[in-house]
C-alpha cells in the first residue's frame, strides 16, 4: 500500500480486472426472469415519460365573462358588475392619489357543508377566498396595494360569512395603481380547492382550504364611475 | 401443532392490534366538547351558560326596524333566554350554530339586532334573537342548536345543544328582530 | 438481587430516560402555560393603583331603575388623579359566599356622566368614579370589589352594604 505512483501501475490494473471478472460471473448467474422483469419495467417507465405522465398537470383555465358562474367543488362565484371608482362613500373607502378602486359585485355561493368567511375565518374553517398569500380569487397581473375590502351591498352588519347553500351578493374592492389595466380588461384567476383537516398546535378540527390550480379565469371590462 | 403455535399467536396479536386501532378514539373525540343536551323550551345549564330556547319560527323576511334593514330568504329565527351562572367576565355567546343533517349553519352576522356577543349577566336573564339564513330546501327534519361561549366551537368544555324538529314550526312572512334586553322574571 | 446487578447499566439508562421524558414534558407543555397570577392589594379605604390613589366612598342600593328581581349597587370612589395616572382594567364585584361575579356595566341604565367616570382615567386632577353593578335580589353581600390596574395588580376593597 505505498503511496508513490508509477511502479504500482500494474498491480491495481490486475486487481481491477479480477474484480470485473468476478462481477461478470455473478451477473451471468442472475436468473433469467429477473432480466425480463427489469427490461419490462424500464420499458414501461420510458413509455410513461414519453407520453408525459411525469409532467406536472397543466389545465387550461376556462375563460368566462361577466354573469357566467365559475363553479369549483366547494364554492361558486359569478361577477355581476365591475367598475373603477375613486371612493365608496358607504364604506368610507377612498383611493389615495395615484390609485383607484376596482369595485366588483359578485354572487358567491358556499357549496361546502360548513360556513366560510370571505375575508375572515368562520369558526375553525380558514377558506382564504381573498386577503391571504394564496387567495382563491386572485386578481391577475396586478398586485393590489392594500387589503381587499369586503361588504354586502344591502348594508348588512359584520364580516361577510357565507352559509352553505345560500347564494349571496358580496362587494369586493381592490386598491390598484391608477395606470393598471391599460387595456381596460380585468381578469380574476379562480382556483380549485384542496381541503386539509387538522393543524398541529392549533387544533385537529381546523379546516384549511388550500388553493390549487386555476380552473377558470373571469375577464370583465369595468366601467368608469362618473 | 407446535409448529403452528407461533403462527396462531401471531395471527391473534394482529387481530388484537386491529381491534385496538378500531377502538381508539379519533382526534376529534380527543378534544371534543362535553355536550349538555336539553329539550326545546327547557333550561340547559353548562359551566359557562344557562340557556333556554323559547321560540323558533321560519320567516321569509327578517327586519331590524331600528336600523331600517331587512333581508329576504329562508330564515329561521330562534328566541333564546340566556344568563351566566357564575361570572359576568367574558360571559356572552359569540358563536351559535345550527346543525341540520350533515350541514352546519352559523347564526347570521347580517342583522344588527342579535343575541350574538351580547354581554350576559349573572342572576338576571337576557332575551335575544338568533337568525339563521338557510338554503331554500331546508325546512324539515331535525336540527340542533349549539351555543358556545367562546369564538370557536368548544373543545374540552361544555357545549349547550338543543335539538328540535323543523317540521311543525310556523312560518311568518316577516319577522322583526329586536335588540337583546333584560328580562323581568 | 443478582438480576438487578446484572441489568444495572440498562436500569440506569432507563431511569435517566424517564427523567428526561418528564423534564421535556414539563419544559415544553407545563412551563409555557403558567400565567403570572395577579398581585392582590387588600385595601381598607384607599389604595394606590394605576398611578393614582383610589379611596372608597359610599355604596348605595337601588339608586337606578332595574328590572324586576334585581337591583343596582352603586359604588363611588374618589381618585386623586396625577401625572402617572393611567386607565384601569375591569372592575368586578364578587359575592364572598357564592363567588358569583358581576362586572360594572352602565349601559342600559340611566346614568349621567356627571355622576362620575366609569373607570380610572388619565386625569391629573382629582375626580370621582361611579361603578354600577346590576345584581339579583338574592345577592346581599358581603362583596369584594376588585379593580384591575394597568400592570398585574388588582386592588381589592371589601364592601358590606
Amino acid at each position: 500500500m505505498s503511496k508513490t505512483g508509477d511502479h504500482d501501475g500494474t498491480a491495481p490494473k490486475i486487481a481491477v480486472r479480477a474484480v470485473m471478472s468476478r462481477w461478470m460471473r455473478s451477473v451471468a448467474e442472475v436468473p433469467r426472469w429477473i432480466w425480463i422483469a427489469a427490461v419490462a419495467l424500464i420499458a414501461l417507465v420510458l413509455i410513461v415519460v414519453a407520453i408525459g405522465g411525469f409532467a406536472q398537470a397543466q389545465t387550461n383555465p376556462t375563460e368566462l365573462g361577466a354573469d357566467e358562474e365559475a363553479r369549483a367543488s366547494v364554492y361558486a362565484v359569478t361577477v355581476l358588475d365591475a367598475e373603477f371608482t375613486d371612493e365608496v362613500e358607504s364604506e368610507y373607502l377612498e383611493a389615495e392619489p395615484g390609485e383607484k378602486l376596482l369595485v366588483m359585485t359578485m354572487r358567491m355561493e358556499n357549496l361546502s357543508d360548513a360556513p366560510i368567511g370571505v375575508g375572515t375565518n368562520a369558526d375553525r374553517t380558514k377558506a382564504g377566498l381573498v386577503n391571504t398569500d394564496d387567495p382563491l380569487i386572485d386578481l391577475a397581473g396586478v398586485t393590489a396595494t392594500d387589503t381587499v375590502s369586503i361588504w354586502r351591498a344591502d348594508g348588512s352588519a359584520g364580516q361577510v360569512i357565507l352559509q352553505p347553500g345560500v347564494p349571496s351578493e358580496v362587494m369586493l374592492a381592490w386598491t390598484v395603481p391608477d395606470d393598471a389595466f391599460a387595456d381596460g380588461i380585468v381578469s380574476l384567476d379562480i382556483h380549485e380547492v384542496e381541503i386539509r383537516r387538522g393543524a398541529v398546535i392549533l387544533s385537529s378540527n381546523v379546516v384549511t382550504w388550500r388553493a390549487i390550480e386555476t380552473f377558470a379565469r373571469i375577464s370583465v371590462t369595468p366601467r368608469e364611475a362618473p | 401443532m407446535r409448529r403452528a403455535l407461533p403462527w396462531a399467536i401471531g395471527g391473534l396479536l394482529v387481530i388484537a392490534a386491529g381491534a385496538v386501532t378500531a377502538v381508539t378514539p379519533d382526534d376529534e373525540s380527543l378534544v371534543g366538547p362535553i355536550v349538555q343536551r336539553g329539550s326545546f323550551g327547557d333550561t340547559v345549564e353548562s359551566r359557562t351558560l344557562i340557556a333556554t330556547a323559547s321560540e323558533a319560527t321560519f320567516a321569509d323576511e327578517v327586519a331590524v326596524p331600528s336600523s331600517d334593514w331587512s333581508a329576504e330568504g329562508n330564515w329561521l329565527v330562534v328566541t333564546v333566554v340566556a344568563a351566566a351562572p357564575t361570572t359576568e367576565v367574558d360571559a356572552a355567546i359569540p358563536l351559535a350554530t345550527l346543525v341540520v343533517g350533515d350541514r352546519v349553519f352559523q347564526a347570521s352576522e347580517r342583522p344588527s339586532a342579535s343575541l350574538i356577543a351580547t354581554p350576559l349577566r349573572v342572576g338576571i336573564d337576557t332575551v335575544g334573537m338568533l337568525a339563521f339564513e338557510l338554503p331554500p330546501d331546508v325546512d324539515s327534519g331535525t336540527a340542533e342548536l349549539r351555543l358556545t361561549t367562546s369564538y370557536f366551537t368548544t373543545e374540552l368544555d361544555d357545549l349547550v345543544a338543543i335539538p328540535f324538529s323543523l317540521d311543525d314550526l310556523p312560518r311568518t312572512p316577516s319577522a322583526e328582530l329586536i335588540d337583546s334586553e333584560l328580562v323581568d322574571p | 438481587m443478582s438480576w438487578w446487578r446484572e441489568q444495572r447499566a440498562a436500569l440506569i439508562a432507563l431511569v435517566i430516560a424517564a427523567v428526561a421524558v418528564v423534564a421535556a414534558t414539563v419544559w415544553l407543555d407545563v412551563v409555557p402555560s403558567i400565567r403570572p397570577t395577579d398581585r392582590v392589594i387588600e385595601a381598607d379605604s384607599s389604595v394606590d393603583i394605576a398611578g393614582q390613589t383610589l379611596s372608597l366612598g359610599p355604596s348605595e342600593w337601588g339608586e337606578f331603575a332595574a328590572p324586576e328581581g334585581s337591583r343596582t349597587l352603586s359604588v363611588r370612589l374618589t381618585s386623586t388623579g396625577g401625572f402617572d395616572a393611567s386607565v384601569c382594567g375591569q372592575a368586578t364585584l364578587t359575592e364572598t359566599d357564592s363567588s358569583r361575579t358581576w362586572v360594572s356595566s352602565r349601559s342600559g341604565l340611566d346614568v349621567s356622566y356627571d355622576e362620575g367616570e366609569s373607570s380610572c382615567t388619565i386625569e391629573s386632577e382629582p375626580y370621582r368614579i361611579l361603578l354600577v353593578f346590576l345584581v339579583p335580589d338574592d345577592a346581599d353581600g358581603p362583596f369584594r370589589l376588585d379593580i384591575e390596574g394597568s400592570d398585574a395588580d388588582v386592588a381589592r376593597f371589601v364592601i358590606e352594604p
